[in-house]
């Protein structure tokens, strides 16, 4: 009986123990350091400050955030757009093409998003397949600027991002009843009215898990917009990482880095607050 | 929609996915430098991929960390969802929040706090302070497929076992373990890729005198595109299919 405690304690205490260090511990040093004044040189800080918090209220900062809310969210939008037609429409394959199909959505999501990325710009490039193409045929006859502009890094961020928000639709409209189709299209409804009647109201919890999938890595990414992006694309986390590798100015970074926890827990919050009642209903 | 209609539209967003992927890895057979036409086939990008000494001592510290990491994170990430799922405890329900949070938490977060905590703690940027954090950072994915798994797990199994008067350990490794053994390799996988292919967390955490594949990619990449890397990339994909169906496979065995 003792051998049973002993060994259940251990399971936990490890458990817990590796959390706490490696997950609590950092956050709680990063919310620490974004209060010091004298640059987090000390574990607790010896002059408490709140200049780091409001220096993000700064013009410039607010500029770059706005920038990087605009990117997140056109790259939301359109990869709800493309992918929720998708995820549908991998539901009605035939289930022999299903492993297949999930395969092929599976390797963009495993393989390294730094590749792809660099897959577009050859693609996107001055002398890129896409204007060589252009060019051939006639329809220009200077390379058209694909490149190093914003809606290069809306591109870049959608093409990363777009199985993040395939799969969660895909795994919830699976499991969705056929028969909700059929009575709907018996009492008379419309493909339109079908889709928004259906299957929309019972997506929306897989929808908004899509949103925080892509929603905030898209603000995080700093190397899309530095390898696709002009001169002006910046997303925040291309902020915290110049603060921090470039100006050395780690409480700068932690301070932004502690905005963008808090504003993920807001997100995190809502959507719970959102689908707290509807996941009852569901299971 | 129609079965060919939704065909269509899945083909057509697959196609776009692979389109990039496709011309970076035919162009890595380009005979020309400046990869704008075609000039004939060569081996000749991969045979200098191979002769790169730099590149060859970059790929063995990635592949290095990538096993080292992915094994400690199935280790941890093992425990960690056996403990979940097997027994209540105060900070349980906490611990799955912070689980499920960990997983939408962009890497960047986690990697500033992770770099913090090296800081003060005085482990070096380099090898060791890489190794913690891409497992901390695989273990999240990795405990996600094992509780998966486990909550299909009759849970009378273990009270069978325990009435036939096995130990928790016994338990553990004889009836917990053979369940597992599927999920714990497909998490040894996407772990090794994840630990593999990051950038993000790299970037922080290592130090200047030790940079890894996805670090030198990144540098490359930045000063434009040229068919090394393009051979190089062709390479990494490749790997990555194999993985990929590697684990399909693994998955498809479980059931």
């Amino acid at each position: 009986m003792t051998n049973r405690c002993l060994f259940k304690r251990l399971m936990i205490l490890s458990t817990s123990t590796w959390f706490l260090i490696m997950v609590v511990l950092p956050f709680v040093f990063m919310f620490l350091m974004s209060l010091s004044l004298d640059g987090g040189n000390t574990l607790w800080p010896k002059e408490w400050t709140l200049v780091h918090l409001t220096e993000l209220f700064d013009p410039l900062y607010a500029r770059i955030a706005w920038q990087s809310l605009f990117f997140s969210m056109m790259t939301t939008g359109v990869c709800l757009l493309i992918g929720y037609p998708a995820a549908l429409a991998l539901t009605q394959i035939p289930s022999r093409w299903k492993p297949l199909c999930l395969s092929l959505l599976m390797i963009p999501f495993w393989s390294s998003s730094l590749v792809r990325i660099y897959a577009l710009m050859t693609l996107l490039k001055a002398k890129g397949i896409i204007n060589s193409l252009l060019m051939h045929v006639g329809v220009v006859h200077l390379p058209l600027p694909l490149l190093y502009n914003n809606a290069a890094v809306i591109i870049g961020q959608v093409y990363t991002l777009i199985p993040f928000m395939i799969l969660p639709l895909y795994a919830l409209l699976e499991k969705h009843d056929r028969c909700w189709v059929e009575a709907a299209r018996d009492l008379g409804a419309s493909e339109w009215q079908i889709f928004w009647r259906v299957f929309w109201p019972y997506s929306l919890p897989a929808v908004g898990n899509g949103i925080l999938c892509v929603f905030l890595p898209a603000m995080t990414l700093f190397y899309i917009p530095t390898l696709l992006g002009g001169r002006g694309s910046l997303v925040l986390g291309s902020v915290i990482s110049e603060q921090i590798l470039t100006q050395d100015d780690w409480s700068g970074g932690a301070a932004t880095s502690v905005l963008l926890t808090l504003f993920l827990l807001v997100l995190i919050g809502l959507y719970q607050w959102c689908f707290r009642d509807r996941e009852g209903e569901n299971v | 929609m129609t079965p060919r209609q939704s065909k269509a539209i899945f083909f057509s967003v697959i196609v776009l996915l692979y389109i990039p992927m496709t011309v970076v890895m035919v162009f890595s057979f380009n005979h020309s430098l400046r990869s704008l036409v075609w000039h004939g086939w060569t081996w000749q990008w991969y045979v200098s991929l191979w002769h790169n000494h730099e590149l060859a001592k970059v790929t063995g510290r990635s592949l290095l960390l990538g096993v080292c990491a992915a094994t400690s994170a199935v280790f941890v990430s093992g425990v960690a969802a056996f403990t979940l799922y097997r027994y209540r405890f105060f900070a349980r329900r906490a611990l799955s929040m912070l689980l499920l949070a960990l997983i939408v938490v962009p890497d960047l977060v986690l990697a500033i706090g992770l770099m913090l905590l090296f800081r003060h703690l005085h482990i070096p940027f380099g090898f060791w302070s890489l190794w913690l954090a891409h497992t901390a950072f695989c273990v999240p994915f990795a405990v996600m497929i094992c509780s998966n798994r486990l909550s299909d797990l009759n849970p009378n199994m273990l009270t069978a076992a325990a009435d036939l008067g096995a130990s928790s350990w016994q338990t553990f490794s004889w009836v917990v373990l053979p369940a597992m053994h599927s999920s714990l390799m497909v998490s040894w996988l996407l772990s090794f890729m994840l630990s593999f292919d990051d950038v993000v967390i790299s970037y922080f955490v290592s130090g200047p005198s030790y940079t890894i594949l996805p670090l030198h990619i990144y540098a490359m990449a930045r000063l434009g595109a040229n068919p090394e890397i393009n051979a190089l990339c062709s390479c990494l994909f490749v790997l990555t299919v194999v993985l990929v169906l590697v684990s399909q496979r693994l998955m498809r065995r479980r059931t």
